[in-house]
């Protein structure tokens, strides 16, 4: 009747304790959600020992339970403020880096215009030198080059763990986000559901970057669901295995989805609807899957979006699966 | 054809910004010169004429403000455009209550840029004509013998002859001929001219005894 009461989550667990508890005629500790009739969730700590008799049967159960609920909500309030604050050192380095960007990006785009505005100036007085001219173009190429130069710096920063790919599971990496996540994920209300296709063919990829791949687009799931209700927050986590030859991992929210007119705009440069938001994140998950040589797509779904991506399997897993 | 004497000197650490920036004012009729850093550029020989500077605020070395200081104590009289890749408002304010003509973000318009420097030299030149008039007028007035000079100053004030012989105790046609020597030694025939080129030169006006009637002349 006790255990009917406890989360289910957290039944297995609590029943465990006690048996051992039992068993073993020792004194047990146990923390667990119960869950009350009306829906509301406690968090609750039980100490006990079994007291036996002297066949050495159990006598009775002595014990106390303690709700906890303020405290852990504490704790978990303090874990989401110490989030919070990962995420925004996160963000203001991303902050930093388009400020830098900008400038430097800023000197080549000045001598290009003003070497453009310059030739333009020499031919509407019709009497251009062509040596100069000559000059002024190979300026104008080298200034350009330079641009694509600083451009391609960025993809460099994205790609920094290039070395350390090695075969992984994608479904470990889900897993390993969703513990990163939990108490977001538990703040803010949200269920996720996982799908996970077993026996997975691994990719060759850098684990942290996918990581960073999948948590950028549940923090994007979790975003797009702010305005509806908690109870239908939802977001399911898929992977499956396609044709043997590559990996897919979609990630759907049932949230306010996608710019109908053009969904491909998010993958845009600084593209964002939050008030905040720099709108880079969804470029340099993108950078971070093509540079796996893979694809990430999104796509409007019934009550929400869907985006997903997909990641070659490694060589050799498929001479595995194949053989 | 004037425009040619005019020249437009670029400071920026980046090179291809600075031959970009030459080649600019160059086709805008202007002779541009190209600095890597402003010690560079205090180094070449003060160019009489009038003269932009066009800097890039954040350089290695002198900048900004502090190379503002550093031409003012050379006494040139370059006009200084600033151009930045930032927009530093506090470094921007500065700059332009120091004199500085505009405050241009990188990357601008070709068209406000030969702007802001046409103003900058227009007001170099300005400047420029202020300061040989000045020179001028003082040329000529250092040749006046101090007894002239004594008369000059007396004569911006307003004095009669009859007067100016009073206060120095002399005749009225000794006073006549100190002043025909006065007027021609400054190549001017009236009294207003004679008083503007005693401001232009900075000569102020005697003082006079207690009780003498001063009638100011016209122009002054």
């Amino acid at each position: 009747l006790f255990l009917s009461r406890v989360h289910p989550e957290d039944r297995n667990a609590a029943d465990e304790a006690i048996e051992r508890a039992r068993a073993e005629s020792q004194t047990f500790e146990i923390e667990y959600r119960l869950l009350r009739p009306d829906g509301d969730i406690r968090w609750l700590i039980s100490r006990g020992r079994y007291v036996s008799d002297d066949h050495g049967g159990v006598r009775e159960l002595i014990g106390v339970a303690i709700d906890i609920t303020a405290q852990v909500k504490a704790d978990l309030q303090l874990r989401l403020q110490r989030e919070e604050m990962a995420r925004m050192s996160r963000v203001s380095s991303m902050g930093e880096l388009t400020a830098s960007l900008a400038h430097e990006l800023n000197q080549p785009l000045t001598a290009i215009a003003s070497n453009a505005a310059a030739g333009r100036r020499w031919l509407a007085q019709g009497a251009p030198d062509p040596e100069m001219f000559e000059e002024l173009l190979a300026d104008v190429a080298t200034d350009a080059r330079r641009a694509g130069d600083i451009i391609l710096g960025i993809h460099h920063f994205v790609r920094k763990g290039e070395g350390t790919r090695r075969p992984i599971n994608l479904n470990e990496i889900v897993r390993e986000v969703l513990r990163l996540l939990h108490s977001d994920l538990l703040g803010r209300g949200t269920a996720v559901e996982t799908q996970c296709a077993p026996n997975l063919p691994s990719v060759d990829a850098d684990p942290v970057h996918l990581q960073q791949v999948l948590l950028n687009l549940l923090m994007n799931s979790l975003e797009a669901m702010q305005s509806i209700p908690a109870a239908k927050r939802r977001i399911v986590i898929s992977t499956t295995c396609e044709a043997n030859s590559s990996v897919a991992v979609s990630v759907r929210d049932y949230g306010s989805g996608l710019p109908a007119d053009d969904v491909d705009k998010v993958f845009a440069h600084f593209y964002s609807t939050k008030p905040n938001g720099m709108g880079m994140g969804l470029t340099i998950v993108r950078s971070i899957v093509e540079s796996h040589g893979g694809k990430l797509r999104a796509e409007n779904v019934d009550k929400g979006a869907r985006f997903f991506f997909t990641l070659p399997v490694t060589r050799e897993s498929e001479a595995r699966e194949v053989a | 054809l004037s425009k040619a004497r005019k020249l437009v000197c670029v400071v920026d650490d980046d090179q291809s910004v600075r031959r970009a920036l030459g080649r600019l004012f160059r086709s805008a009729g202007y002779a541009a010169e190209t600095f890597a850093s402003a010690e560079d550029y205090l180094s070449r020989e003060i160019f009489e004429g009038p003269i932009c500077l066009v800097l890039d605020v954040r350089m290695p070395g002198l900048k900004g403000p502090a190379l503002q200081e550093a031409l003012e104590e050379r006494g040139a009289c370059e006009q200084i455009v600033f151009i930045t890749g930032h927009g530093d408002v506090p470094t921007a304010t500065q700059a332009m209550k120091k004199g500085a003509v505009d405050f241009l973000m990188k990357p601008f318009d070709d068209e406000e840029l030969i702007g802001a420097v046409k103003r900058a030299l227009g007001r170099a030149e300005e400047y420029l004509h202020k300061r040989r008039e000045r020179r001028e007028a003082r040329g000529r007035i250092d040749k006046l013998t101090p007894r002239e000079f004594d008369v000059f100053r007396f004569v911006i004030l307003g004095l009669l002859n009859k007067q100016i012989a009073a206060e120095l105790h002399t005749a009225e046609k000794t006073i006549k001929v100190h002043r025909g020597r006065v007027m021609q030694k400054l190549r001017v025939t009236s009294v207003p001219d004679l008083v503007r080129i005693s401001q232009r030169g900075g000569v102020a006006p005697a003082a006079v005894r207690h009780g003498t009637k001063v009638h100011y002349p016209a122009g002054s």
